[in-house]
């Protein structure tokens, strides 16, 4: 059972992104004359709009690259700008031990958006995908010494702007925390195809 | 775009040219399993540019997310369960 908890925290005024498109032109022209499917780019771009969970992004940014985030099952269309003065996008998927309770849960989650802000983060949500089991067992030492085995985890991803000083101290607190049995955290890039 | 769809084409067989796999409208990406797992195989193994009939950058872009997928558990890297069970029923 996968819920779904986003918490955003906007802190610039929601502007209509859905004015400015990508231009048809990134496509060769002459691919648009040969195959009957022209109409297909501009059309998957305008659902690319709606097709994405990412609630924070728009499209114009001078300084830095957007994706549109690909869906879960994406419907949430995108509706804040980007204000990013100086600051870049990240994002950090992180798996949690499975037998954390709700309230464990929640602490880890507000102790990170913490961290995040102090680091001078903008922008964080929080989008939580539930328990899904593992494709392999993962086994993780406590600080106590034992290592347990896990073929369950909890799916937390965290989308955020920050600096990118602070990155680091957020991936050794990750990796210091018994809780979070694995976390990666990627740059965004705004990628053509 | 037109080249890379030509190259493999060995004989002329006049057939309609099947859909891109991917789309612009997808973005390839380590969450997007539904995309990804049309690119590996039974165990779990990157599938080649040719059988995927992708372009070289969406050819590296999707190795790279397959990877960082399985790094975060959502793909095995060996998946041997079914051939072994294959193999228990020939013998």
């Amino acid at each position: 059972m996968a819920s779904s908890i986003s918490l955003s925290i906007p802190l610039c005024p929601p502007s209509n992104s859905l004015s400015t498109s990508l231009s048809p032109s990134h496509k060769p022209p002459f691919l648009q004359k040969r195959t009957q499917l022209s109409g297909f780019p501009l059309r998957a771009q305008t659902l690319d709009f709606s097709g994405s969970f990412f609630e924070g992004a728009g499209f114009g940014s001078e300084d830095d690259p957007i994706t549109p985030g690909p869906g879960f099952t994406a419907t949430e269309p995108k509706e804040e700008p980007q204000c990013p003065p100086g600051l870049r996008q990240y994002e950090t998927m992180a798996v949690l031990r499975p037998d954390m309770s709700e309230d464990e849960r929640l602490s880890l989650t507000q102790k990170y958006e913490e961290l995040l802000v102090a680091g001078g983060a903008m922008y964080v949500e929080v989008f939580n995908r539930g328990v899904i089991p593992l494709a392999y067992s993962i086994r993780k030492k406590n600080r106590a010494g034992e290592s347990n085995t896990y073929l369950d985890g909890i799916y937390l991803l965290f989308t955020y702007f920050t600096k990118p000083e602070s990155i680091t101290i957020l991936e050794d607190t990750l990796l210091a925390d018994d809780n979070v049995i694995r976390s990666s955290t990627f740059k965004i890039r705004k990628r053509k195809y | 775009m037109d080249k890379s769809k030509r190259l493999f084409l060995k004989t002329k067989r006049s057939f309609r040219r099947r859909l891109p796999p991917i789309q612009s409208g997808d973005r390839i990406d380590y969450k997007n399993m539904s995309l990804i797992s049309r690119f590996i195989s039974e165990q779990g193994k990157i599938l080649s540019r040719r059988v995927n009939r992708l372009t070289l950058k969406q050819q590296r872009l999707i190795t790279i997310a397959i990877k960082q997928a399985r790094i975060l558990s959502s793909l095995p890297f060996l998946n041997n369960e079914k051939r072994i069970l294959n193999n228990e029923k020939k013998f």
